[in-house]
Parts: C-alpha cells; structure tokens; sequence
C-alpha cells in the first residue's frame, strides 16, 4: 500500500516542506530509502523501526520504499524521523491516509519512541502555514517555538504511541496552548550606569545607537572599550514582534535557542573572538550555515582587538555592511542570510596600546613601522563602512571614585527610541529604518542643511581635505545627531560633533 | 569430517522442527552456483528462507552471529534466484534462522529465530 505525508527541512533561514511517501510490498522483506537523503536521514531507518516496535506495534516484514521529495535537494534534518515513521504505520493500513495528508511532522524519534525537539521548527512551521496545511505534530519540546505562528493548529506530542493513538482516533489530544509567558523583562545586566565618566565615548555611542551606525574605539588597554561596546545592545529600541522572529528563526536554525523557548526578546550581542575564520564569520559549510554576522541580525556585532582579526576575515564584512545580507554559493546551495547588524570595533592605537596617550608615564615605545603594520590589517574600504570613530581615553581618578551615579541605560534607551521613531517617520517611504541606512540620494532628500552648517562643512572640507564619502558620512551622522536634538534642519553644532566623531580618533591619516 | 555430520544433523532436525510447527518444506540444500539455502519453507502464504547453524559449544560465538553480512548476502542472492525460478516473486517473504546447540549429553535445544534480517 501507499501513503504520504509531509515533513520539513530548512535551507538557509527558510523552512522546506518534504513529501514523505511510502509503498510497502510483498517481496524480499528491506527497506530502501532514497531522495537524497545525509547520514543522519538514512539512518532513521533504524530508529523508525526500533521506535514503531517499542510503540507495541508489530510490523510484518514487507518489502518497504520510502522517497524524500523534491529528490534533488539534500535533506539533513533528523526530524524526518516522525513522518517516515507516520507514513510507514499509513502504508501497513494502522493508520487512515486521509488524517495525514493535510499534516505535517517533525521530530526525531528515541529508539523508545519518544519525540525528540529539532532545529528549525520556527521557519519550518512558518512555510508549512504559508503552504495552507492545516496541523503541525512536534515535540512537546518544540511547542512552544511553533506556537509562535499563528493560523496553523500546533500539536506537542510526548511519543509516537500518543500520536498514533490521536491519528487512529483512539483517543483525543488537544492543541497545544502558549505557556503564558514567563514575564520576567529580560533585565539586561549590563548598565551604562556602571560606566563612570567616559562621557564622550557613552555621547557617541548614544549617537550610533540613535542613527545605527558602525563604531570605531581606539584607546589605550584598560580604557573601558570592552565595558562601552558590552552596554551597546541595552540602549538600542526594544525589538518589533517582526524583528524578534527573525532573530527566532535565525536562532532555531543555528541551533542555539535555550530549551522550550519561545521568542528571543533581547537584541543579539555576539562577539567573536579574533581567531575566527572566514567561515565562522559570514557562515559556510556544504550545506551552508549562519555565521556570526547572520547571529547578530538585528543586534551588534562586536569585533575586540580589531587588528588582530585575520586580514581576511575583516575584508569579507564588506558585503554584508553594505547590503546587510550576505549571499553564500556553495555546491549544493545558494543561499541568502539577513545581517542587519550594527558593528562596534575596539582596538589599541598600536601594538603596545599607548601611542597618542597624555599621561607621561606610558609613553609609547613602537617603532613607526610597528605601528603602520599594527593597523594596515584594517583596510581603508573597511573603515569607510564605519561612521563613527571615536578615541577612548583613560579613565580620569575622579570620575572613577565618583559616586555620583551615571545616566542609566534606560534614560538614554528612551532618547534613542524617540531618534529612531522621527527617523522610521521620515525614511518610511524609502522603506528603511535607520539614518546608517541613507544612500546618497537620500542624503540629498532629508538632510536639508542651515546655511550656516552648510558653510561649515565646506570650511572643513577644505581643511581635512574630505572624500565625498566622508562628506556624506558626515551628513549622516550630523542627521542623526539633530534628530536627537529633535531639529528638523541640521544645525551648525550638529556639523561640528559630526566631524569630531569621524576625526577623532587619529586614525584619519591610516 | 565431523562437523559436516553434524551440521547435516542439524538440518534434518530443524526440518523436522518446521513440519512439526505446521511448516510445509519447499525445497532443502537448494544450491545455485555460489550460495545454498538450507531450508525454504511455506508458512501459510509467507515464503521463509531458513539458515541453519549447528553449534556443540559457544566458543566461536553463536550460531545466529555467525550469518554475517556476507552469508546474508549470499542467501539474499539465491532468495532472490528461487523466487524468481518457481515464479514466486508476488508472495511475502521473510528470512530466518535456526540455531540448534548439541550439549554433552546428546542432547538438542532448538532456536529459531523468524526474520532474522532483510535484504539491503
């Protein structure tokens, strides 16, 4: 007899649904499984059969196909257990075809029959909506992630005896329901309350968080560069239910979502260490898989002693700065991951950390060859991509042994929302969210400058003898500054702390 | 020459056991030019294809152990040579085997295991 019924997949952050279809024959008893499926797939076969027998069902030896369609592409994912073993018991008749066709499945199977949760189920069960099934079985471990979608009836099954029992009408099984939702507010422990003084860099850093712009910090070991990009993420807007889900389904495909858990409710922090390769970066492998840029989609992404990253580690951030996407082609798969990211970088100005400090006593002893091979790792395209670059400069006595409290992360948050809510209005139509985000055209459309800041910026054209790309990044981060200030035009003051925040870090002439 | 006796012994016992338990033998020894099965036998519409291993003691491992995949594979391929001989190739098959261990005191415990394995 035949039977089908469909599993999932994913490829790239997207969800793949998979047909299941099974003939069971008379025959030399076997059982093949073909439509290219990887080791964990095949091996199903073993699990499936132990699983259904550990359900107290005894299958006769029949000669049994099992086909994975569409057959051309490869299918990795364990959870293909549940619907081979679902069609298998269809295929012998112990369950009706009809209460399987319009379902979908995915879990792995325990050789005792227990459902196991997968990766993946957010973006699987997101295409199996689009795609108008009407019923979704997963791991009870799974539910709560499934439920996440809404039009689609999310089943979390213990076993496979509880499902079999459900689809032969044995007995009933309810829906899964949302667990209410633990209402902890992710507090998050990293405060700009416990930076004291810095009062500059935490300006800046306001700044970059309001219009989404990349960062630069250059300053002297022990300066607090760590502390300030750690606090980064708890001053950028809560996330929109949109955004959350795209995190969601990045976080499930990867695999790193905490047990039984839902939304992801705080923006991604990720920082790499500076060992990392290519791959772990942008994403890769054969079947390919999200990389650091993609982890922090909607998030920062911190990269700590900036030169010391391989050469070309940081070249390959290029493309997904300026697309905020990155496009992976490997044999099997072209695939296109999100990287929406807001990049901060901390870095020494040199190799032993103090060229360009004011105190006498840590003068700087690199030649000024060590310190052109120190920073010629990062390439001019690069730091182009990076609007603001700002000098952090040692913590002075008395602001560390202040006991006045600093400005915490929630006052400046509400700033930077407010920035960001003028610019959501102004950039709609663009369908962009940020100033970082402006091409040149854009520039030209929303930054109207005052006459007085508009002979401003040509004196200091002049004088810094600016790119056009600089100019233009000057005019970004000058839009944003008055959009904290809530101007409509931009002011002369927002030019000048503009251009301070692109040359101050002395790393102009690099 | 002792062993040869021995596992035809055995084969005579594991038929008799068979036409005991309602079993009808289709043919026995059937030999095609690489392989042998022992016993084909009828159990109601199902075709079973016996292998029968004969044991005086466990110190080479038990009879059941000693199908590997390679004399599955053999039995596979005259399975697959019978059915095809005498038309059977529609009717549900299965493999077996049967253990038989003879202990000091001349005397036999039978095991039969039924779908032992499949074809791959």
């Amino acid at each position: 007899m035949f039977a089908r019924t469909h599993g999932g997949t994913t490829l790239g952050v997207d969800g793949l649904v998979i047909d299941v279809e099974v003939d069971s024959s008379a025959g030399l008893p076997g059982f093949d499984l073909v439509g290219l499926a990887n080791t964990a797939v095949r091996e199903s076969k073993e699990r499936v059969r132990t699983a259904i027998r550990n359900s107290r069902i005894n299958l006769q030896q029949k000669k049994v196909t099992v086909n994975l369609a569409p057959a051309g592409i490869r299918k990795d994912s364990a959870g293909l257990d549940l619907p081979i073993a679902i069609a298998l018991l269809a295929a012998y008749g112990i369950i009706p075809a009809e209460r399987i066709e319009r379902s979908l499945f995915a879990s792995e199977l325990s050789l005792e029959g227990d459902c196991r949760a997968v990766q993946g189920i957010l973006p699987i069960t997101i295409t199996a909506r689009e795609q108008g099934y009407s019923s979704i079985f997963v791991a009870c471990d799974n539910a709560n992630e499934a439920l996440l979608v809404d039009g689609i009836t999310v089943y979390g099954i213990q076993n496979l005896h509880e499902a079999i029992a459900f689809l032969t009408g044995k007995t009933s099984l309810s829906p899964s329901v949302p667990n209410p939702t633990p209402s902890v507010q992710t507090v998050s422990t990293d405060d700009f309350a416990d930076v004291q003084g810095q009062f500059q860099a935490k300006r800046a850093l306001e700044i970059a968080a309001a219009g989404g712009h990349n960062v630069l910090m250059v300053g002297v070991p022990g300066s607090g560069k760590t502390m300030l990009a750690r606090r980064v993420s708890s001053i950028l807007p809560p996330l929109t239910r949109e955004e959350a889900l795209d995190i969601t389904k990045i976080y499930s495909i990867a695999g790193l979502l905490p047990q039984n858990g839902g939304l992801v409710q705080t923006r991604p922090f990720r920082s790499p260490h500076h060992t990392a390769s290519t791959t772990a970066m942008i994403g890769g492998g054969s079947v390919p898989r999200p990389g650091e840029v993609t982890l922090a989609h909607h998030g920062v992404l911190f990269l700590d002693e900036l030169p010391e990253f391989s050469k070309s580690t940081l070249e390959v951030l290029r493309q997904p700065l300026e697309d905020k996407k990155i496009c992976i082609s490997r044999i099997n798969a072209s695939i296109v991951f999100p990287s929406d990211i807001m990049l901060v970088c901390a870095m020494n100005p040199c190799p032993c950390g103090f060229y360009g400090d004011e105190s006498p006593k840590n003068e700087c002893i690199c030649s000024p060859n060590e310190i052109r091979r120190y920073t010629r790792k990062i390439s001019g395209p690069l730091l182009d991509r990076i609007d603001i670059h700002i000098r952090i400069p040692h913590v002075a006595y008395k602001d560390l042994v202040s006991t006045k409290n600093a400005e915490s992360s929630a006052v400046i948050a509400k700033r930077v929302e407010a920035a960001r809510a003028i610019q959501q209005d102004r950039l709609a139509p663009c369908s962009i969210s940020c100033n970082a985000q402006m091409n040149h055209a854009m520039l030209k459309r929303f930054c109207p400058l005052s006459k007085d800041a508009q002979s401003m910026l040509e004196m200091a054209f002049h004088r810094f003898h600016l790119s056009a790309r600089s100019y233009d990044r000057i005019i970004k981060v000058a839009r944003t500054i008055s959009d904290l200030d809530t101007q409509m035009e931009i002011l002369p003051r927002h030019i000048a702390e503009a251009i301070q925040l692109r040359h101050d870090a002395g790393l102009s002439d690099l | 020459m002792n062993n040869k006796i021995l596992g035809n012994q055995g084969e005579a016992l594991a038929a008799n056991y068979l036409i005991q338990h309602g079993y009808a033998i289709l043919a026995q020894n059937y030999r095609i030019r690489s392989a042998e099965l022992d016993l084909v036998v009828k159990d109601g519409n199902t075709v079973a294809f016996v292998e029968v291993k004969t044991r005086r003691n466990m110190h080479f491992g038990s009879g059941a152990e000693a199908v590997n995949y390679r004399k599955q594979k053999k039995i596979i391929q005259a399975a697959q040579y019978f059915l095809q001989r005498w038309h059977l190739e529609g009717r549900p098959c299965r493999f077996d085997v049967i253990e038989i261990y003879k202990d000091t005191n001349q005397l036999y415990r039978i095991h039969h295991l039924k779908n032992a394995f499949e074809s791959h």
